[in-house]
């Protein structure tokens, strides 16, 4: 059983379009795309579908390389019980799967759109900055020059 | 999302003046504001974060149309002219907000609520993790995760231009990354107080959108020449973005010209990145293309980011890198416990091994 996002009403899993027309969709943990939930794996990085929403998401490379991750051995795990009688698919030569982004030391609040500045108005105001610095310095010279006239 | 125009008690708005010491919770409609809303870098709105229930969200006030309430003193005739326009306004910006809601990919921040309360007009939107990053380090990603981001923000356009929406605001603070399950990135999509119809263009007065990322026919349009807004105009500024993803700058231009749409304009196309493999330099070149009948649709460029993203998988898997002795038969004896704690939070962060191939010790010769 599934409920409609759009008009909240529960359908039986064996339909994957609601009678209002919106059809079941699931998100992709890795990329967060919402992916047709007939669609096994997410249209983007190519994660499979979870058993749940929520699930971790699969890493891309692994997946190619056929390693299983702590991430996909989880899902698999949540997704299909063991069966004894299938034999098991050897691994692919194994390119090691990508370490997990480390989020570097800088990191900004979500902006929103309205709090990190153009590049361009950063450079303007740079150039706006150099050439206040260039007026002032002007200015003290012809200060330094008037008082020397008038010492004189 | 509920789109809605009634009439609520009054709020006192200098409230949000106040310290945040000072400041009185006060509701705005179903939500509620605990910290004043603030102005800071934004031009034409004030915004904060509200709470419905548990759940925490973003929230915009626009500063213009105000709805001429009893207090206000005007004309009748005035009166009636100023709420007509606020209609009209509302109307308007309900369209374009119900087809972008239309075209969610799960990467666009798409209004929740928009509404009028009191005299002003309010816009609700997901809050978006504040685990957000500064854009500049994608440009550290390996090159899988380049394509996923590059993937995730070509989706998200094409289902924007398959419904005629023009973002009208591509530029790097309004594509926000955002940190997944297991240590993964994602692209979010936000603000679009700039966005139209492409058959319902602003007046040419009336475009916004940040002038580094303008398309040529931005320009002439804005000058009264024949020319036409689309979404192409998205698929321009994409091509500068999806040139920083890759090499971490922007496209070169003659120093006589401050932006790249006056240079091809001109005749002087920008000069990419020399390091770019053929492939993409001919995709950023397709998206940088000054007509934009010549231009490359975003559906085009999806589909040319998923036939990169399976060579590169392909030649990664006839050349395998070479393997790391001690990482790789370590994976698969994760005890399950550990693994099943993924699901809550990130992944440790693992201490970077120089033969290892990451998101973030790719070298530039690694990329390609």
């Amino acid at each position: 059983m599934w409920i409609c996002t759009k008009c909240k009403r529960g359908n039986s899993d064996t339909v994957s379009v609601c009678s209002c027309g919106a059809q079941h969709m699931w998100v992709c943990a890795t990329c967060e795309t919402l992916n047709p939930y007939s669609s096994g794996s997410c249209s983007i990085c190519g994660a499979q579908r979870p058993a749940g929403q929520g699930a971790p998401g699969i890493n891309p490379a692994a997946k190619l390389a056929g390693i299983p991750t702590p991430q996909t051995a989880a899902a698999a795990s949540r997704q299909e019980p063991p069966q004894p009688a299938a034999p098991a698919p050897a691994p692919a030569p194994a390119a090691p799967a990508p370490a997990p982004v480390q989020p570097p030391a800088a990191m900004s609040s979500s902006s929103y759109g309205m709090s990190a500045e153009s590049e361009e108005i950063r450079r303007k105001r740079k150039r706006m900055r150099n050439g206040l610095i260039i007026a002032n310095v002007a200015l003290l010279a012809v200060n330094v020059i008037g008082i020397i006239i008038i010492a004189r | 999302m509920a789109l809605v125009m009634d009439k609520r008690l009054s709020v006192d708005h200098s409230n949000e003046d106040r310290s945040p010491a000072e400041f009185q919770p006060y509701d705005i409609g179903e939500y509620t504001l605990k910290a004043p809303l603030t102005s800071n870098k934004s031009g034409f709105s004030k915004w904060g974060f509200c709470w419905k229930g548990d759940t925490e969200f973003f929230i915009k006030e626009f500063l213009s149309p105000v709805y001429p309430d009893d207090s206000v003193e005007l004309s009748a005739v005035m009166r009636e002219r100023r709420i007509d326009e606020c209609i009209r306004w509302f109307e308007a910006k309900s369209r374009i907000y119900n087809t972008i809601v239309q075209a969610q990919t799960g990467n666009l921040v798409v209004p929740i609520s928009f509404f009028k309360y009191e005299s002003r007009f309010y816009l609700v939107t997901q809050k978006v993790s504040e685990s957000a990053m500064d854009f500049a380090v994608l440009n550290r990603f390996d090159m899988a995760h380049k394509l996923i981001v590059m993937k995730v923000l070509a989706n998200s356009f094409a289902k924007l231009a398959e419904r005629n929406i023009v973002h009208a605001d591509v530029k790097p603070d309004n594509l926000l990354i955002k940190q997944t399950n297991g240590g993964f990135f994602t692209m979010k999509i936000i603000d679009f107080d700039a966005s139209y119809l492409a058959d319902m263009p602003p007046e040419p007065d009336e475009v916004q959108g940040d002038t580094v990322y303008y398309a040529p026919e931005t320009l002439l349009y804005i000058i009264r020449q024949p020319a036409e807004l689309t979404p192409k105009v998205d698929v321009f500024a994409m091509g500068i973005i999806f040139h920083q993803v890759l090499t971490g700058k922007m496209p070169q231009i003659k120093p006589e010209y401050d932006y790249i749409y006056e240079a091809v304009l001109s005749g002087d196309p920008p000069v990419l990145e020399p390091t770019l493999p053929d492939d993409y330099r001919a995709l950023l070149e397709g998206m940088l293309q000054k007509d934009p009948k010549d231009r490359l649709s975003m559906q085009q460029v999806f589909d040319e980011l998923v036939r990169l993203d399976g060579k590169r998988q392909e030649e990664e898997a006839a050349n395998p890198p070479a393997p790391v002795p001690e990482a790789c038969p370590a994976e698969p004896e994760q005890p399950a416990a550990a693994a099943e704690s993924a699901e809550t939070e990130p992944a440790p962060a693992a201490p970077a091994e120089p033969a290892q191939r990451g998101f973030l010790n790719a070298t530039d010769d690694d990329l390609w």
